[in-house]
């Protein structure tokens, strides 16, 4: 059986194998585009996690216990799971193939997120509501992994799957490990303008550090708004950073930054144009507006995600 | 003794790379009228895309403002050669402009780019900076020309014992006879309703259509109307541009021309009124200078008045049209060295071939348009092209010690009811006071209620034509409020100082533009 898949053997029609995620890294390495490295921990071994150690029917049980009218009984079911999904041991196959293809990827550290297997979009954004962890070493990556399935079980999770009308059905995960770029600046791009919905401009918002300060709404990042036709860049808006995410010896933390640091301009003209160009490829690529996250390091632009934006 | 500064001007909206324009121009441009170099340095500050203050020391100002007066009263001649020079200098700038609007830009050379933007700036400098002692300068500080004029016409009312009324007659014997740009663009804009309203079909689309629908319909129209819609759009778009822009886009035009079809006015009659009304005043302005039986060099002295108002709109004109092409210019270079328009705007022009050869400008720029200091000296002699030579840019705390070190006058705003400004333009109105600074508050403006700005400039004559009375807190009798007033004969108050601190959206006020008075009423 096959339990994982590098990025450069999915694409977009891999959903139900590697997540929404999954798939459209796979695609975007296919097209192309600077996409750090990385392979997928399928739904299949998820799957076999669960139905090879049993604990599928407890966690059915449990989950039929759960009324999602009641938020304590939806409480007490996602600890229970997650206690049963912690305890239980993840398979020694699976296990070892994880860590054989973490070993391709010549990575010290790893992103590891899991990616929802459902073809529903407006499920789909539950996605985000998943977990993500940084700076994952070869070490605890299978913890990691797992800690990504138990995600599919947290109260919100559980409440989104109730509401969707999803609980009767399989729901499954995968889960992408992907070399971590350490980012020095990095942030999101918009190919439609997300205010204005003006198609002819594209929004590019920057913050130092790692994405997650920015994707999580915790620090204004600059923004920057360009024409899509030329490249031009018509207004720049920096905004005072007070904080970055970035690595630390263990994990990630949080560093102070000046007034005269966290002011600067993240990005410069050049380099905002370098990105746009990159992102208006995927936009070309997709056929549609895109909502991608992005990455700085070592001066080299990195996509990390790129998703259809379906609000407009 | 230590130099005290005066603060002369403030502009919303501005960028440095404008305002370093004027600096050779203050003395040695100044010096091609009052024959010396009086203002010697200048302080500009700016805060957030706006010039929060620019500033004089206070001697050199009024040795330029009383030498200027003097230079009219005793050789208007030579103010009058004066002027013409700097009309034939901004129609040869407004020409050239036009021209490099049909230049492609982006497929020009780095070096030929600089070339043209040289030649442009060089241009709105002389043609800015030619006549500044009297299209600016005279009447800044205290309006010098326009009170010792009124004074004379109050002198002579005395003396004949006539019963006219001092604030009409001033306005009338001060209106040009020429058109203004804006006249002129209010009467190319009726000849296209009257077009229009020639085309049934054509009339049909503009007055069963949504603003939105025409914008998206334009495309499938007969190539032949299309063209002659464009051209008005590409003649005047520029109009509202002042310093930062935007231009009017196609659809601002649609829907203006949208509104005066659906109200089926009448286009001719309404050309034909504008037409006389200019007549008009011409005849009145006649009558008057017999019933005041001024002396021929009196006249000539209320003919430069007249010549002032019209040059100071002409001159702004062309200025805001040039200033709309150069920033084509600096959007390419901008475009090339990775900065947006307005970062590329806040730079000095001898910067601008730094941009080009890669070097980074982004943090440079975005300091400077969060709070900066800019310094100035002028340099001797006439300067007929433009140099940066002389100019300092401090930031930040720089720029706060920098301010520390300067003495300044000081402004002490009184809590009043009652405010004086000077009359613009005569009559009496009542009504709810609207604060509007810039295009986006234009909203708020009813029919019927009354203007306050701290300034006002094309983009916002929509909303003056609503009001029952127009109030600035800024600007002469011959400024941009002034002149847009008597051609609408609103009642207007200029330099109404600390009106916005002292009125607020929605106050009650009468304004009895004759005497200058706004006052607060109790609802």
């Amino acid at each position: 059986m096959e339990l994982t898949r590098t990025f450069a053997r999915l694409d977009k029609s891999s959903v139900a194998i590697a997540g929404g995620k999954g798939a459209s890294l796979g695609e975007m390495t296919k097209a192309g585009l600077a996409v750090p490295p990385g392979f997928v921990v399928l739904a299949n071994a998820f799957d076999r996690f669960i139905e090879g150690t049993d604990i599928n029917v407890e966690i059915d049980a449990r989950l039929k216990n759960a009324n999602h009218k009641d938020i304590n009984s939806v409480d007490r079911a996602s600890n229970e799971i997650r206690a049963i999904i912690k305890k239980t041991k993840m398979p020694n196959d699976i296990k070892e193939e994880i860590l054989a293809e973490f070993k391709k990827l010549k990575a010290k550290f790893v992103a590891v997120r899991s990616s929802a297997t459902t073809e529903d979009s407006s499920v789909a954004s539950w996605a985000g509501e998943l977990e993500t962890y940084l700076n994952v070493t070869e070490k605890n990556a299978a913890e990691a992994v797992k800690k990504c399935w138990s995600s599919l079980f947290t109260p919100r999770a559980i409440f989104y799957r109730f509401e969707k009308k999803l609980h009767k059905q399989k729901v499954s995960v995968a889960v992408v490990v992907q070399k971590m770029v350490q980012s020095e600046i990095s942030g999101i791009c918009f190919t439609v303008h997300p205010v204005t919905r003006d198609h002819n401009q594209m929004v590019i918002e920057a913050g130092f550090g790692l994405g997650e300060a920015i994707v999580g709404g915790m620090v204004t990042p600059d923004t920057y708004v360009l024409r899509k036709e030329d490249l031009s860049i018509l207004d720049i808006n920096v905004s005072e950073q007070s904080f970055a995410i970035v690595k630390a010896p263990r994990g990630i933390i949080h560093k102070k930054l000046s007034a005269k640091i966290g002011g600067r301009q993240k990005l410069t003209g050049r380099q905002i144009v370098e990105l746009a160009k990159l992102c208006k490829k995927i936009e070309e690529h997709y056929k549609h507006p895109q909502d991608i996250e992005w990455a700085l390091e070592k001066n080299k632009f990195y996509i990390t995600q790129s998703r259809p934006i379906t609000t407009l | 003794m230590k130099t005290i500064w005066r603060k002369n001007f403030d502009i919303k909206r501005v960028d440095i790379n404008l305002s370093a324009e004027t600096m050779p121009g203050f003395g040695g441009l100044n010096y091609i009228t009052v024959g010396k170099n009086y203002i010697s340095q200048a302080i500009w500050v700016f805060e957030n895309l706006d010039n929060t203050g620019t500033y004089f020391p206070v001697s050199e100002l009024r040795g330029l403002i009383e030498s200027t007066l003097k230079t009219i009263l005793t050789d208007p001649d030579k103010i009058d050669k004066i002027h013409k020079r700097d009309i034939a200098l901004n129609k040869q700038y407004f020409d050239y402009a036009e021209k490099l609007r049909k230049f492609k830009l982006n497929e020009l050379s780095g070096p030929k780019l600089l070339q043209l933007h040289k030649r442009l700036f060089n241009l709105q400098y002389q043609s800015h900076c030619w006549a500044l002692p009297t299209t600016w300068f005279l009447d800044s500080d205290g309006e010098d020309f326009s009170k010792y004029l009124i004074n004379l016409i109050n002198t002579r009312k005395q003396e004949l014992g006539l019963n006219v009324e001092t604030a009409t007659a001033f306005s009338v014997l001060t209106s040009p006879a020429a058109p203004s740009f804006g006249q002129k663009e209010e009467e190319d804009s009726l000849k296209m309703v009257d077009w229009i309203q020639t085309i049934p079909k054509l009339k049909y689309w503009f007055a069963s259509h949504t603003t939105e629908e025409l914008v998206q319909l334009f495309p499938s129209l007969p190539p032949k109307w299309k063209k002659r819609i464009l051209k008005h759009h590409y003649d005047w778009c520029w109009t509202p541009y002042t310093y930062l822009g935007p231009a009017y886009s196609l659809d601002y035009y649609l829907e203006v021309w949208r509104g005066l079809i659906y109200e089926d006015i009448d286009a001719k009659s309404n050309l034909k009124a504008q037409k006389s009304k200019l007549k008009e005043i011409q005849i009145q302005r006649k009558k008057l200078i017999a019933q005041l039986r001024l002396s021929k060099q009196e006249k000539h002295w209320f003919d430069i008045a007249a010549d002032i108002v019209w040059l100071k709109g002409y001159r702004k004109d062309c200025y805001f049209h040039g200033v709309y092409v150069l920033d084509l210019i600096l959007a390419e270079i901008g475009k090339r060295g990775g900065l947006s328009l307005l970062q590329t705007k806040y730079l000095l022009p001898d910067e601008l071939p730094k941009v080009l050869n890669g070097k980074d400008f982004s943090d440079t720029a975005n300091q400077r348009i969060k709070f900066s200091v800019m310094y100035g000296k002028t340099l001797a002699g006439k300067n007929l092209n433009w140099s940066g030579k002389g100019l300092k840019i401090f930031v930040g705390n720089k720029a706060k010690a920098f301010l520390k070190k300067h003495k300044f006058e000081k402004i002490v705003v009184k809590k009043t009811n009652e405010l004086m400004g000077t009359c613009a333009c005569p009559g009496l109105a009542s009504g709810k006071i609207k604060v509007i600074n810039v295009p986006d508050e234009m909203e708020k403006m009813q029919q019927g209620d009354i203007m306050l700005s701290h300034t006002t400039f094309p983009a916002l004559v929509p909303a003056m034509k609503k009001a029952a009375a127009i109030i600035t807190e800024d600007g002469g009798i011959t400024c941009h409020a002034a002149i847009v007033a008597r051609e609408l004969q609103t009642p207007c108050v200029v330099g109404c100082r600390n009106a916005i601190s002292i009125l607020k959206d929605g106050d009650m006020v009468e304004v009895d533009a004759n005497k200058g008075i706004v006052r607060k009423i109790n609802k």
